[in-house]
């Protein structure tokens, strides 16, 4: 019942996370050699909602997993480029479309959970 | 890493560039000094960044490593001193030469507006951090 709840609250987990190196990002941007962060997330939620199959992957006889468990946002850095002189490779601009980008997309998906409570409440009390 | 962190990683920003601010006014209060504590004409300051690494919790949990700005050092600018001819004033050497400091009014102007608009961005962020706050708050509210 609450899986598609699950899949969304795990998604805002990776949005905030991306607010947070966002944030980072633009309060160093004007150190000397800070390289940007970033957060890998959609691209692997891609492949894991494009797999037809639960895939039963197990470290351990007892676990029994699915599609949606390994599915955590993963931070890098770019370290191979500068945009300035000094070594920094944060593009203001840049990170500041993403954090607007970012928080939309944020708002989105919560508007989207709100509705799905709203939904099961309304079944609950059958429509009344 | 609690729900506050962004918010402290944007204050972080916050001080390192109001510290910034501080150091362009006080150059540029003192663009015409040329008697020093130390002696000899104001040198110019500028104040270095540096990336906040974090707790050896954080690093032993594989936390987020993120953790803001701090300010590294002041440092003083080694630009020689500017030679202006005034025979009149009190420091003038026996040509009539004063040092005068090495600090140039144009490129402190340039720095005050780019820290201005840093400090600016590192608000917006926080707004940001804020209304997300906020709109997770709202989930319960059914």
């Amino acid at each position: 019942m609450f899986n598609d709840i699950d899949l969304m609250g795990r998604i805002l987990g990776a949005k905030w996370l991306r607010n947070q190196v966002i944030s980072n990002n633009i309060a160093n941007v004007d150190t000397p050699n800070y390289k940007r962060y970033d957060v890998s997330f959609e691209s692997l939620l891609q492949s894991k909602l494009g797999q037809k199959r639960l895939e039963l992957k197990a470290t351990n006889h007892r676990h029994i997993r699915t599609r949606l468990d390994d599915l955590t946002p993963k931070i890098y850095r770019e370290t191979g480029s500068s945009v300035r002189q000094d070594g920094n490779n944060v593009d203001i601009d840049k990170e500041m479309a993403k954090l607007a980008e970012n928080a939309l997309a944020y708002d989105i998906l919560t508007e989207q959970i709100k509705t799905k409570f709203k939904l099961l409440s309304s079944a609950i009390n059958e429509g009344r | 890493m609690s729900i506050f962190h962004s918010i402290n990683i944007s204050a972080s920003g916050l001080t390192a560039q109001r510290l910034r601010l501080d150091v362009i006014s006080n150059n540029i209060a003192n663009v015409n000094t040329t008697r020093t504590a130390e002696g000899g004409p104001y040198r110019r300051q500028r104040v270095v960044f540096r990336e906040r690494t974090n707790s050896f919790n954080d690093i032993l949990t594989k936390k987020f490593k993120g953790n803001g700005v701090r300010v590294d050092r002041i440092e003083q600018d080694p630009a020689p001193f500017k030679l202006v001819y005034d025979p009149s004033h009190p420091d003038a050497d026996v040509n009539g030469y004063v040092e005068m400091p090495n600090v140039n009014i144009v490129t402190e102007m340039v720095d005050m507006i780019s820290a201005s608009r840093s400090y600016e961005a590192n608000i917006t962020a926080i707004n940001t951090s804020k209304s997300m706050i906020l709109k997770t708050l709202e989930i319960g509210q059914v």
